[in-house]
């Protein structure tokens, strides 16, 4: 840990805020401009959570995000909450990323700077895949704990507390830090940007960073380093419910039996 | 397809849902409001009388004051959603 | 820590709130533009067009740079009744041609564009920020307040209160009473995406040229009336109706919008538009007299939260920028002299009153209270003018002279004569100016 404190880095991404996602019938991906867009929720507790160490700590938190400009939006959102700086990695080289491709991406910019904590978020609303965390992590061959809970530090033995969802329970993990952790969703009740909050996002630094900037052989980047090949993307069908059953609950399930019983979806056994 | 259901035309606009209700009633007045205007002032169908209480679908609301103006008793008071929630107009 | 100051606080960046911080800020003040929408625009509609006066004042080249969806050279009229119309178009090819006369844009592009000059002017624009009180100091006005805690506080030396039609803050600032139905009409909208061909051919347009039409006599006698507005590849349909009416008629808004569409001179114009949004919004309808007190310490109120629209030509977005213009003037005097009281911010009020906004309004301020009292005008007479027509143009071997006979009595039915005579009168009144 530096003498500045702790140094904590938040990747965050912003997604669409509706549901009615459009997506391109011919490159099969998003159809993002003019989209009102939102910070992934998971995202918004990461910074919450890094914020909150930072508090208790002191120190500095960073949040990070690889995506078109539009997404300094999402940045100034983190800024309002509190965080200290945004880096925006954007570049028309980076278009159509597949999750490698961006966690090498936030490899390569992470790697250059000092961090004793990276927080992600467990997915994002959009591709849901929950690849970048792991990912990242293993690039920067740092430990990595997933679906995070509740999370302390021991400051002097620069480690990692942490409570993570494990399947059919709780698990408490500790690791070395510096190290990576995802969020999930009762970790905090992430706060509210204030007016102040909001205005002083307005002054503090976003950096702009280019695939140029970021090193490294373009031939990873954006479409050409994404191996993942997209067969095939369809809306789903918006479900509507076929019937509607109202009114006596009693009868209402008689009327239910019945139409299951026509529809030989259950059989009368009497 | 000229005309469409109220639920039809909400379904088209773009809303970041606020959690709380924006819309603060006093309900005091309603159960003997004859007219009840909000019901059918409210270009958004957000107001209905059912089991004698008057429900609030806050949700298609698009914050145009209309049913704090109609209503003869001055008992809603619209606030805002905060954070930019609420409708967002894409065309305007 | 010191407190932070702003020179002004402009709440709402709608084109009265942006003008007046955009002036502001190129003037060297330090300005804080409060929107609560996610972007400006985002809670804004209107019918749909803007002149080019007095936004050409502030952005000369605007019609090149501006969001606009096409240059209108056409206004028509129709005056409606169940299944006829007597329409008339005012056609003039030369607002084809620069410096342009009226443009159609959408208020989501349109709004976020200019607070975006705003914005480079070096005011700094805040989206996403609710105002919600005003901060006092004795009778003074010295900031804002966006919830609860200090953390949501601001101040300046001036608060402009450009929140629009529904304008809470100039109701605090102890300006104005709340908004009777009387005072102010709802207006409904639905955006209907069609071909660009299509609008073309079907409304007789060359390419970036629109049209702009409004439709009398779908109202049910309400005061309002309907409107279309072509814009690039959409229309906006919708209409106005004053609340004190709607109030009384129990007619749904969304059911009066539908019943327009249907009408049958009214489907054909959007036939195959495919519905995009459906919006509303308040617009003031009391002219000139239902302008509030424009200023007090440390506040001026501009736009429409000062009712500054003329309901009559469907305008307000030029008389919001007028006002913002008048307002930064006053405030960047109130700054020379150092004195934020309501002493130096009368000057608002001056240029105000020696402008376009104030004489228009003035002209037409008898109308307001005409246009309420006479249902004629919004169902009667629209039927009548079709009956009339009917009458005149039907070849049914019946003599005209017979025919006027037949018209005569409709009138005096429908009417009365001394009625018709006296809202001759009024009409009168409101163009001979
Ligand atoms: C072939 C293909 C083409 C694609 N084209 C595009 C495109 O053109 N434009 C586009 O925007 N997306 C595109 N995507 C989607 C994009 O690659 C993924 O959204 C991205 O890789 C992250 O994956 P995820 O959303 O599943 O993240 P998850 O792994 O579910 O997200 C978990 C966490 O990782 C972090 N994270 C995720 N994404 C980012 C980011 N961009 N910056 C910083 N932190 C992040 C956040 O902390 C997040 O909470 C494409 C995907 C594929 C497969
Ligand atoms: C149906 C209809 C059709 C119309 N047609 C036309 C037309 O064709 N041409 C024309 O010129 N005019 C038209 N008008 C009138 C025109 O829309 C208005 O006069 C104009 O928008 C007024 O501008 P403004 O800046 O004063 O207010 P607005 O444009 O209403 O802007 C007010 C801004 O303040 C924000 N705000 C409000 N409260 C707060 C708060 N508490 N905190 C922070 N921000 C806040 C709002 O989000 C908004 O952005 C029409 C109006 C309607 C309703
Ligand atoms: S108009 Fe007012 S009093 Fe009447 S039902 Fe609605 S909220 Fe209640
Ligand atoms: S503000 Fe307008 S849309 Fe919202 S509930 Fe009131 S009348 Fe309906």
């Amino acid at each position: 840990m530096s003498k500045a404190g702790l140094k904590i880095i938040v990747c965050i991404k912003q997604v669409p805020a509706v549901q009615d996602i459009k997506i391109d019938p011919i490159t099969h991906t998003l159809i993002r401009e003019s989209m009102p867009s939102m910070l992934n929720p998971w995202d918004e507790i990461g910074v919450e959570e890094g914020i909150r160490l930072r508090e208790k700590y002191g120190g500095e938190v960073t949040v990070i995000t690889m995506g078109p400009m539009q997404a300094k939006e999402a940045i100034l959102r983190c800024l309002a909450m509190g965080a200290d700086r945004g880096i925006i990695i954007s570049d028309k080289a980076l278009a159509g990323s597949d999750t490698i491709a961006t966690a090498y991406a936030l490899y390569m910019q992470i790697k250059k700077m000092e961090y004793d904590l990276i927080i992600c978020g467990k997915i994002s609303t959009d591709s849901e895949t929950g690849h970048i965390g792991p990912h990242l992590a293993e690039l920067l061959n740092i430990p990595q704990i997933c679906y995070v809970k509740k999370v302390d530090l021991d400051i002097e033995k620069r480690r990692i507390i942490a409570h993570k969802e494990a399947d059919g329970g709780i698990e408490i993990v500790e690791a070395p830090l510096p190290a990576l952790m995802t969020t999930t969703i009762g970790l905090n009740e992430p706060r509210l940007p204030t007016l102040k909050g909001i205005i002083s996002s307005k002054r503090k630094e976003v950096k702009v960073v280019t695939a140029k900037d970021l090193g490294g052989s373009l031939s990873n980047y954006g479409l050409r380093g994404s191996p993942t090949f997209v067969d095939e993307v369809f809306e789903p069908p918006s479900r509507k419910p076929e019937m509607i059953f109202q009114g006596d609950p009693k009868e209402a399930v008689e009327k239910i039996v019945q139409v299951l019983l026509n529809k030989k979806l259950i059989s009368s056994r009497s | 397809m000229i005309t469409m259901s109220i639920d039809e035309k909400l379904s088209l606009n773009t809303y970041k849902v606020y959690k709380e209700n924006h819309i603060i009633v006093d309900k005091e007045k309603c159960i003997t409001c004859i007219d009840k205007p909000c019901i059918y002032c409210c270009p958004t169908n957000t107001y209905s009388w059912e089991n004698d209480d008057l429900i609030i679908s806050f949700e298609g609301c698009v914050e145009c004051g209309t049913c704090e103006i109609v209503c003869p008793y001055k008992k809603i008071r619209l606030t805002y959603p905060p954070l930019g929630h609420g409708i967002i107009y894409r065309y305007g | 820590m010191q407190k932070e100051k702003f020179d002004a606080i402009v709440v709402g960046a709608g084109p009265a709130g942006t003008t007046s911080a955009l002036i502001m800020a190129k003037a060297g003040l330090s300005v804080a533009l409060l929107e609560r929408g996610d972007y400006p625009g985002a809670k804004n509609m209107y019918g749909g067009a803007i002149y080019r006066w007095p936004l050409e004042l502030i952005v000369p080249d605007f019609a090149e740079k501006a969001p606009i969806e096409r240059r209108i050279v056409d206004h028509r009229f129709m005056i409606l009744s169940k299944s006829s119309g007597f329409n008339f178009s005012f056609k003039n090819l030369s607002f084809a041609q620069p410096p342009y006369n009226a443009f159609t844009t959408l208020r989501a592009k349109f709004d976020l564009w200019y607070a975006k000059l705003a914005e480079e002017a070096g005011a700094l624009l805040a989206t996403s920020v609710s105002v919600t009180d005003l901060i006092w100091d004795g009778k003074k006005i010295v900031g804002v307040r966006a919830g609860k805690g200090s953390e949501n506080e601001l101040y300046g030396n001036i608060v402009i209160a450009a929140d629009g039609a529904n304008s809470k803050l100039a109701i605090q600032a102890g300006l104005r009473h709340p908004l009777r139905p009387e005072e102010v009409a709802l207006g409904v909208k639905e955006i209907l995406e069609l071909d660009r061909k299509i609008i073309e051919s079907r409304f007789n347009l060359g390419e970036n040229e629109g049209v702009a039409i409004q439709a009398l006599g779908v109202t049910h006698g309400m005061m309002g009336g309907g409107f279309i507005y072509t814009n690039k590849n959409s229309l906006s349909i919708g209409l106005v109706v004053l609340l004190e009416h709607l109030i009384k008629s129990k007619i749904r808004p969304y059911d009066l919008l539908d019943e327009f569409k249907r009408h049958p001179l009214i489907e054909p114009l959007i036939e195959g538009g495919e519905p995009k949004e459906y919006s509303a919004h308040l617009v003031p309808e009391s002219g000139y007299y239902g302008i509030p007190k424009l200023y007090t310490d440390g506040l001026m109120v501009v736009g429409d939260a000062a009712s500054l629209t003329s309901s009559i030509y469907q305008e307000g977005v030029n008389m919001a920028i007028e006002s913002g213009i008048y307002a930064a003037k006053a405030a960047i005097k109130a700054k020379e002299l150092g004195d934020y009281s309501s002493n130096t911010l009368s000057y608002y009020e001056k240029l105000l009153k020696s402008s376009y906004v104030m004489k228009e309004l003035y002209q037409l301020k008898d109308l307001p209270k005409i246009f309420r009292d006479n249902p004629r005008l919004f169902s009667i007479y629209p039927d009548l003018i079709n009956y009339v027509m009917k009458e005149l143009f039907s070849m049914d071997g019946e003599l005209r002279r017979v025919k006027s006979k037949k018209i005569i009595k409709m009138i005096r039915q429908r009417v009365g004569f001394s009625k018709l005579l006296l809202d001759l009168i009024k009409a009168r009144k409101i163009f001979s100016y």
